[in-house]
């Protein structure tokens, strides 16, 4: 049976009797589902296939994976909500968007939580299991009762689904299918290519028996069948052309495949969300390009194991997030010290201390930059897109290998699980890195032996002829040795600096995504929040406003050039998703006042008075959202 | 040799060991034409050159022409260099797509099965050979009197231990005569595996030399016996005998002690009388009871053939033996 609590608008506008009449298909250029579950009942699974097949058929996707806090949070409890957030569009998608148009959701509990927070569009349709109607324990049918009076007050369209019902013709457990009767419905409503969606599932337990695969596949047919029969429209986001190779993947793989790419070695890390995923890409495949993935016993002994195979003549990186990268703080220190090339892989999450592990911030800005005693430059990358992840791997280790010198690259919860296609990289043989040159060393030259004007020396291997040196994290003279030379304290420490200047005279100033004339408000970003930024400037663009954007990806040393572009603009404010005082707050004042991290940065570099706007609620950020932002920050009278 | 079809299936037994062998050596050939292209003059420019090796992530953000400027020189290399750097690279490339002839040889009838092995292994093992011309060049010690040969043989006595754990294996086919396995002991170190496919007629129990606390050693009537031998930690031996030999595995990883370890099928009811070319009638005999007796398996029929006593269970040497292997309790022992 099924029953429509309320129609208005849009796709919710249909008649919800099928009766034999035939679905009435919606045609749109986008269109966001979520899927959600209590933990452990598979959404996420059912989620990542769904957008899989939709980048596989040509669909631009991104995914966003909504995971509780706690491994096993209790069941039916809004806190509890766990799932999959999937954005398909006839063109390429940055970013997760705005809100949702369908929902599946296997309780009533966790279809609240999501529209408490508005994460729904006005005109939202909810699939959602009915079982909880009839339950057989009182508080739940008064719970079931309560949440469909809250939701009637929207304007959804609530289609009630036996799940469970159906799932039990099936398989014995029904909380162990749903998710593929989910996949089934969505399939159907969204005309995806089922033999595609039967390769996935097949992907998907391949390490499971056939007797599993089949008993899913039995399911996936059973939601589609159901759907035929009980829906009365579809949606239809047609497929963008393509013209070339893509991959879909999220971007933590992309990490771990990037790390292959550029031909290092050895992975060192101890797992931590969201980073953990990472090794478990690489662990699948590293050994058979000749790598290797050291699981150590804590997150010191894991970026150790990474500065002694870097020491040994590799190039090595270590993954981790935020409180890992606490714990890391004094090896990055050693790293720095005796000029090792290292890669830090930071995929960062909400914080302070344990924080928030599966929810997505951009707080580790400045630990990364600035997060160790002593004066320790390094250079701070940030991909602004899983594509960049894979990328960005190359990049950083190349440098890391030229200047001796640790790279971090911060990535984020965002990027970690979402999952989006883009065109296959071309592995390039120049991508793996020359090894080093274990030539023998030339009479009289030091092991840090710093080039006056660059700061850069020849790297050393332990065999080397004429190469054996010490290293040590004690202050040192060229030739790695102990100094008591006050001369030397300012003269090495000058050398480690001066590499980054080097670094920096060799990047090319940002893009000015809108006017690089300049205007009237410039948003400057970093990291992961590219897509939606670009997304409401465009957006805000159409409306005639003066605004531009630019996105960084260096964070040490910064781009060259950024005081010259913010003085084109009347306003320059940062768009973080990390923490800023309300400067209407009691007790804030301009003085007192803690800013952004990039604004902070920003401010102490170009001296120019670069406001911020930023967030900590755990999410992407929304376009929408920012186009509101932008409409409040252009200065008065300032249409384009 | 006419084909044998137990020979592509031991090969097919031992794909992993060779994947594993392959990937080192592809890994080992990647990094060698890194060096070469970063030491050779040049034939681009430095900042196409420093593009391609900062990957797209670069493109726009960094200027390549002044990477390259500054990190673009490596010290060019001398002819001389380059040009035994490009065979040892040619040597590992030819390595790194090796088909399944490169894991397979056969011994010649009548020939020293150990010497054979051990040619067959430093033809493949001059991949391990070639890397260490490349090590000897960049470290400017090599001298082509005494290193150029790594090139075409890199016997396993040179090999360093992480060679031994990415070992080839091999597969050698042969006859039943020539089955003296005792001098193979001496190569099955590391991973190394060796799987002999029998050809004719072989003594039942000839294997049962190479027994020894770490190695897997394998006597099946089929390759079928083999399937899993690549997955073995450790050094393995097999052999595929059709006709009259026992079949029995002793597995390192199956107990502390031998009987745990060590598994036979049926024996013969009668111990041989014929001598197989150079194999005794007595040698076949004596391998038979020393499996009989490592098994600790009751075999009346043959002790009764000998007059001897029947075995009554473990001697106070035997358990001094297995209190021994107790306390080496080494890794991977």
């Amino acid at each position: 049976m099924v029953t429509t609590i309320k129609a208005e608008a849009g796709v919710a506008a249909a008649e919800a009797d099928t009766s034999g009449a035939e679905p009435v298909v919606h045609r749109c250029s986008e269109h966001t589902v979520e899927i959600l579950s209590d933990s452990g009942e598979g959404a996420q699974k059912c989620g990542q296939a769904f957008g899989t097949v939709s980048a596989k058929m040509g669909n631009g996707a991104w995914t966003v994976e909504i995971i509780p806090a706690e491994i096993q949070p209790p069941a039916r409890t809004p806190a509890g909500a766990s799932g999959n957030r999937i954005r398909i569009s006839s063109a390429q998608v940055t970013n997760w968007g705005d809100r949702t148009n369908l929902v599946v959701a296997f309780n009533e509990q966790v279809l609240l939580s999501r529209h408490e927070i508005g994460a729904f569009a006005d005109d939202a349709v909810i699939l959602v299991e009915n079982m909880w109607a009839t339950h057989e324990d009182e508080d739940i049918r008064k719970a079931w009762a309560s949440a469909m009076a809250q939701l009637a007050t929207a304007h959804y369209r609530v289609i009630e689904v036996p799940m469970e019902e159906q799932c039990l013709t099936v398989v014995e457990n029904a909380r162990k299918g749903k998710n593929m009767f989910a996949l089934g419905l969505l399939a159907w409503i969204y005309d995806r290519d089922l033999e595609l969606v039967r390769e996935q599932i097949a992907y998907t337990f391949r390490k499971k028996s056939a007797e599993v695969y089949e008993a899913n596949i039995a399911l996936l047919d059973l939601g589609v069948k159901w759907a035929s029969e009980h829906l009365d429209f579809r949606i239809q986001v047609p497929a963008a052309p393509v013209g070339q190779a893509m991959v879909v993947m999220n971007g933590n793989q992309a990490l771990a495949l990037g790390g292959i790419a550029s031909g290092m070695e050895l992975a060192a890390m101890y797992p931590i969300t969201p980073a953990t995923s990472v090794s478990h890409h690489l662990s699948d495949v590293f050994e058979s390009y000749g790598g290797v993935v050291h699981q150590a016993e804590d997150e010191i002994a894991a970026i150790g194991v990474a500065i002694g195979a870097s020491y040994a003549g590799k190039c090595a990186f270590t993954i981790t997030s935020g409180p890992g990268l606490a714990l890391k703080t004094e090896f990055i220190g050693l790293a720095t010290m005796i000029e090792v090339p290292l890669v830090i892989v930071d995929v960062q999450r909400g914080g302070p201390s344990t924080g928030l592990p599966t929810k997505v911030e951009q707080s580790d800005l400045l630990a990364a930059v600035f997060g160790q005693p002593g004066d320790t430059p390094k250079v701070v990358l940030a991909p602004a897109t899983i594509e960049e992840c894979f990328h960005v791997m190359i990049t950083a280790r190349r440098i890391a290998d030229a200047f001796r010198v640790p790279v971090l690259v911060l990535s984020d919860a965002n990027l970690a699980t979402g999952v989006q296609p883009f065109p296959r990289p071309e592995p390039r043989p120049e991508w793996f890195s020359p090894p080093p040159d274990q030539s023998p060393v030339p009479e009289g030259l030091r092991p840090f032996d710093w080039d006056a004007r660059t700061g850069l020396s020849q790297r050393f291997i332990p065999g080397q002829p004429g190469g054996m040196h010490i290293v040590t994290g004690l202050h040192h003279d060229e030739n790695g040795k102990l100094t008591y030379d006050q001369k030397m304290y300012q003269h090495s420490s000058a050398m480690r600096s001066r590499k980054l200047a080097v670094l920096q005279e060799m990047l090319q100033p940002p893009v000015v995504t809108g006017d690089a004339d300049g205007g009237d408000l410039l948003l400057v970003g970093w990291g992961s929040t590219r897509g939606a930024i670009e997304e409401a400037v465009e957006q805000a663009r159409g409306e005639g406003l003066s605004v531009s954007s630019t996105h960084l990806s260096f964070l040490s040393p910064l781009q060259p050039g950024l005081k010259q572009i913010f003085s084109k603009f009347k306003k320059v404010m940062t768009v973080e998703i990390n923490y800023s005082d309300d400067p209407t707050a009691p007790y804030i004042t301009e003085e007192n006042r803690r800013r952004g991290q990039l604004s902070f940065l920003l401010r102490a570099s170009t001296l120019v008075d670069v406001d911020c706007w930023t967030r900590v609620l755990g999410e992407p950020l929304r376009p929408a959202t920012l186009v509101d932002v932008i409409r409040a920050n252009v200065p008065q009278g300032g249409a384009r | 040799m006419p084909s044998d079809d137990r020979v592509p299936q031991a090969l097919e037994a031992l794909a992993g060991a060779r994947e594993t062998f392959r990937a080192a050596v592809a890994a080992a050939a990647e990094e060698v034409r890194g060096f070469v292209a970063a030491h050779r003059a040049p034939a681009d420019g430095a900042a196409e050159r420093a593009a391609r090796e900062l990957g797209p992530f670069a493109t726009g953000r960094i200027d390549t022409s002044r990477f390259g400027a500054l990190f673009g020189g490596a010290e060019p290399l001398d002819a001389s260099a380059l040009e035994w750097l490009g065979r040892a690279q040619a040597v590992l490339g030819e390595a790194a797509g090796a088909d399944d002839r490169y894991f397979q040889a056969d011994v010649p009838a009548g020939a020293d099965l150990r010497n054979a092995a051990n040619a067959a292994l430093a033809r493949a093992g001059r991949a391990f050979g070639a890397a260490r011309v490349v090590e000897l060049v960049r470290g400017g010690r090599f001298r082509e009197t005494d290193h150029a040969a790594y090139l075409e043989s890199f016997p396993p006595a040179l090999w360093t231990r992480a060679e031994r754990e990415l070992a080839p294996p091999l597969v050698l086919a042969m006859a039943g005569a020539d089955l003296q396995v005792g001098g193979l002991a001496e190569l099955l170190l590391g991973s190394q595996k060796i799987v002999l496919v029998v050809r004719t007629p072989a003594p039942p129990a000839a294997l049962v030399r190479l027994i020894t606390p770490g190695v897997f050693v394998i006597q099946a009537s089929d390759a079928g016996g083999l399937k899993g031998l690549s997955t073995v930690a450790g050094a393995a031996v097999g052999a595929v005998i059709a006709q009259g030999a026992v079949q029995f595995v002793h597995d390192p990883a199956a107990g502390s002690t031998l009987p745990a370890r060590l598994s036979v099928g049926t024996l013969p009811a009668e111990e041989p009388k014929q001598a197989l070319g150079r194999y005794t009638a007595a040698q076949q005999v004596e391998e038979l009871r020393q499996l009989a007796s490592l098994a600790r398996v009751n075999a009346p029929a043959l002790l009764a053939l000998d007059g001897g006593p029947a075995p009554v269970g473990p001697t106070l040497a035997d358990k001094l033996a297995a209190w021994l292997l107790q306390q080496a309790a080494v890794p991977g022992m």
